[in-house]
């Protein structure tokens, strides 16, 4: 977890991970930051993520995320 | 579509209307698809097969599609994990083969009736060098209707169909239907099929409240487009096609007026379509959000055109970014580059193919895929820029979101769009370089002062109905952002206030709407798509 | 239950009523306000020209000539009057759908009892699709029986002692609706040469049923008024073919109605191309519409009854007076 806390950090600056829940419905990640995370996570963590898998309820908060990580490391 | 064609749009909407209400609910969507059939045919004649052909593509692909997952199911169950990851690959190749076809078929009726002349130009254009002179003809031909949208809308179909989002329509009619649905033919927006399909079947009755609803939207959308977006077209129109007799600030002001023509033609259009769906209880998808409140060019285009650029993000952008070749190139980037550079290459490069694909889906014209390329250096510049943007603002310690910052970001995107509509227009690149630079060089404010500006098309009149429709839409748009329902809350008013608005569009189109003898038509400008 | 469902349908409707009358009487209000009060352009009437004859004294006229430009080029009711006293209107708009000319006769049996009316027939071979026809007539249709949907644009001309004026149409065409164009530009040759049709959209016989509504309705506005109606064909390059004017014949035929085809009868005319038009072959110059205006006299002398007014003292004062005028203003062209 705190990995992926540092990849998006390293995505999105000054935003607190940690709290916020409506990443993407709050516009705060928009797609081009999304794909920027989207490799370095599959770079990262060796999964495979498709299109299908971009969907604002995997990529609102850092737990959804952390989640959607670990069902595709399966 | 002139001011007559939208009033005969709207008698067959409310003749539809009548026929779907007293038509029994599980017939409903049988009507809706014999009306935008009628539609259909009555605007596009025998161009009608290729969105029949289309169609045909559409569906059988999805049903293979879908076959071809259900299979796998199947024989999955069965087998080991070594075996089931070969069986994966052998169905994905299969699936992608079909969706190849059927991708390219769809394509390939765009490309050959939209683009033929494009390509044969560029052909010339190669050629000449070589000394071939050919006089090839350029080849046009008529459009269906709304090919441009209703193509990506069935390619969208396919992918979706293919990533096994839902599962492929099994009604032929029905899938007609998503694709033709009358409303939406014109100029958008782009449906997706998970959205609007439950919707078209529904056979959503009649309430007072949509129906207040629906005739609202629809005269407000009129309106925009009658009072507002046919007036500004003249002196838009007068200034492009002849800039060299006119001084910069005239130019500029064109500009202006150009923008906002194309604004209220377009979402004026999206209403009234909107609307007219809402009567049948269909909510399209929004295409517009008060665009003119960005404070980034990227925000711009995620308020203007919506269907457009989500289609773009869902089918190009994220496909293109997360595909192998994609991701070996950010995994190079990665051992040579610094981390940031090595983020932004491979998505600059992916932005790159969406904006050439919006660009040339405007028009198959060179000055289109310059247009789109426009908009792409603007983000990339942004994107390149950003940290040193960050860096001085924390070092001068502005705050970013204070008003006047705010102010700056949404004034700096106008200009940068309005460059951009000003390439949209322009008759040639040439033309737009010219404009810019008398817009630059040569301004001279005595074509304001002294009233001349007010002579070629749009006089002091017109500039008082458009600007005080712009004060009123921005009333609007601001009580749009703070997420308040305008249309929910005029049809939930008292009596005297809901009779009041609909009275008071009613008689605004009919009495100050450009249109008559007095004003040639303005045909929109996005149904030639 | 049913009670109050039935109850709630009629205050639905009572509802509908409502709104619409409001709205009715708004709008009727707008439509007396901006409709114009006197027949110039200047002061917003449609198509000056074709509204002029509000101003002739009642019951005047006997003849009316109705179409689109070539009627107004091709007809030249002051030298009827001069040559055997037939008085005798042009009623004609440019480019007009067939809608207009029938609005246009149902205005003009407001005021005036003609006993004959000749309807040029390029307005019923116009070079349009069906659909383009139906559009263009439905707005007519619409601005001709809501007048403000014609004059809505007035509120950026009009002062506030317009709104509620009287209506006053009191303004007369010095040459009874003709379109007095003297010059020429000659044709390539004395006669007129039209082409087959056969492979040219829109000169290959068809006439739209939109066109075919109107003149039926025209027809029957003027069985019920007992006027005499004749087709006259004023050939020109635009329409003009040989499949059309035949067309146009079997048509008139199957209608009973008389065609006077000026492209057969062009010797007896004895229109020069070369001389009489004012565009190349498109419209007669007010040469052309005299030779033509003598012909229809003959035509008219031959096969109707109407009455040589010239003894009616006042009426005839006030033409003879118009003739005057107008004959100083072409005069010398004529010869």
């Amino acid at each position: 977890m705190e990995k992926l806390l540092e990849i998006l950090e390293e995505v999105k600056p000054g935003v607190d991970f940690e709290k916020e829940t409506e990443l993407v419905d709050s516009g705060i990640l928009d797609s081009m930051s999304i794909i920027r995370l989207v490799t370095a996570i599959s770079d990262e963590y060796d999964i495979e993520i498709t299109p299908l898998d971009l969907v604002p309820e995997n990529f609102n908060s850092a737990k959804a995320i952390y989640d959607l990580i670990q069902k595709l490391s399966d | 579509m002139n001011f007559y064609s939208y009033l005969q749009l709207l008698s067959f909407a409310l003749v539809a209307y009548v026929i779907y209400l007293i038509t029994p609910k599980k017939f409903r969507w049988i009507i809706l698809l014999t009306v935008s059939t009628a539609f259909y045919l009555w605007n596009s004649g025998i161009l009608t097969v290729f969105l029949l052909a289309s169609a045909l593509c559409t569906f059988f692909a999805g049903k293979v599609l879908s076959r071809f997952q259900e299979r796998f199911n199947e024989e999955k169950k069965e087998l080991a994990k070594e075996e089931k990851k070969k069986l994966k690959a052998y169905y994905t190749k299969q699936k992608k083969l079909v969706v190849l076809i059927a991708v390219l078929l769809d394509l390939g009726m765009i490309l050959v009736l939209k683009y033929t002349g494009f390509f044969t130009d560029c052909l010339g254009a190669l050629l000449r060098p070589f000394g071939f002179n050919s006089e090839i003809q350029p080849l046009s031909f008529a459009l269906p209707l709304g090919i441009s949208y209703y193509t990506l809308q069935s390619i969208g179909y396919i992918v979706d169909t293919y990533r096994g989002k839902y599962k492929a329509e099994t009604n032929f009619a029905k899938l007609t239907l998503f694709l033709s649905f009358f409303p939406q033919m014109t100029e958008g927006p782009i449906g997706r099929y998970d959205h609007l399909m439950p919707q078209l079947t529904a056979g959503h009755g009649y309430s007072d409240e949509r129906f207040i609803k629906a005739a609202t939207l629809v005269l407000w959308g009129l309106c925009k487009k009658t009072v507002i977006s046919d007036r500004a077209s003249y002196m838009a129109s007068t200034v492009f096609n002849n800039y060299y007799n006119f001084g910069g600030t005239s130019v500029l002001i064109a500009v202006l007026l150009y923008t906002v023509q194309l604004y209220t033609d377009f979402s004026g259009c999206i209403d009234i379509m909107t609307g007219i769906a809402y009567l049948f209880g269909v909510e399209l998808s929004p295409n517009f959000r008060q665009p003119f409140f960005s404070k980034s060019v990227g925000e711009f285009w995620r308020r203007w055109h919506i269907s457009l650029g989500t289609w773009f993000k869902e089918y190009v952008f994220y496909p293109v970014s997360l595909s192998k070749p994609f991701m070996s190139l950010s995994k190079l980037c990665t051992a040579k580059m610094n981390k940031y550079w090595a983020s932004i290459v491979p998505t600059g490069c992916a932005l790159m193919v969406v904006w050439l694909g919006t660009g040339f889906w405007h028009g198959a014209d060179i000055k289109y895929v310059v247009y789109g390329l426009y908009y792409f250096l603007i983000m990339l510049l942004g994107m390149f820029f950003e940290p040193l943007f960050a860096k001085i603002s924390a070092k001068l310690k502005i705050d970013r979101k204070s008003h006047i910052c705010t102010g700056f970001a949404i004034f700096r995107t106008i200009v940068l769009v309005c460059i951009g509509m000003m390439l949209f227009r322009a008759n040639t690149i040439t033309d737009f370089g010219a404009m810019l630079y008398r817009i630059a060089a040569c301004q001279d404010l005595n074509e304001i002062t002294s009233g001349y500006f007010l002579t070629f098309g749009t006089d002091w009149q017109d500039m008082i109905v458009i600007n005080s429709g712009l004060v009123l839409m921005l009333i609007v748009g601001i009580l749009k952002e703070k997420g308040k329902d305008v249309t929910g809350i005029i049809a939930n008013s008292k009596i005297y206030i809901k009779w009041s608005v609909l009275m008071g569009l009613i008689l605004a189109v009919i009495i100050l709407g450009a249109y008559g003898a007095d004003y040639k038509s303005v045909d929109n400008i996005y149904a030639q798509f | 239950m049913k009670k109050s469902k039935i109850k709630s349908y009629l205050l639905r409707i009572i509802k509908l009523i409502c709104f619409f009358g409001i709205l009715g009487v708004l709008l009727y209000m707008f439509q007396c306000m901006y409709y114009p009060k006197y027949n110039t352009k200047e002061k917003g009437i449609y198509d000056q020209n074709a509204h002029a004859f509000y101003a002739e004294p009642e019951n005047s006229l006997d003849v009316v000539f109705m179409g689109n430009s070539e009627a107004y080029s091709a007809f030249s009711p002051l030298e009827l009057w001069n040559r055997q006293g037939v008085t005798s209107y042009v009623v004609a708009q440019g480019a007009s759908a067939i809608c207009e000319i029938n609005h246009n006769l149902s205005e003009l049996l407001k005021t005036q009892k003609p006993k004959l009316v000749f309807l040029e027939a390029d307005v019923i071979l116009s070079p349009h699709s069906d659909k383009v026809l139906l559009e263009k007539n439905t707005e007519s249709e619409l601005e001709t029986n809501i007048p403000l949907v014609r004059y809505h644009n007035r509120w950026k001309y009009m002062s506030p002692s317009e709104w509620f004026a009287p209506v006053e149409y009191t303004w007369k065409s010095p040459s009874k609706g003709q379109m007095i164009i003297s010059y020429s530009q000659p044709y390539k040759s004395r006669e007129l040469e039209l082409p087959d049709g056969a492979d040219e959209k829109y000169k290959n016989g068809k006439i739209s049923p939109v066109t075919k509504y109107y003149v039926e309705k025209i027809k029957s506005v003027c069985d019920s008024n007992n006027i005499k109606l004749a087709i006259v064909i004023i050939p020109n390059t635009l329409t003009g073919s040989v499949k059309n004017y035949n067309a146009l014949q079997r048509y008139a035929d199957s209608l009973g109605v008389p065609l006077l085809n000026l492209q057969k009868d062009a010797q007896k005319v004895g229109l020069d191309w070369t001389r009489d038009t004012r565009d190349g072959g498109v419209h007669l110059n007010t040469k052309g519409a005299y030779k033509v205006t003598m012909y229809i006299g003959d035509y008219i002398k031959n096969n109707y009854d109407i009455p040589d007014r010239r003894n009616e003292k006042d009426l005839a004062q006030l033409w003879d007076m118009d003739f005057i005028s107008y004959r100083k203003a072409v005069g010398a062209y004529l010869k």
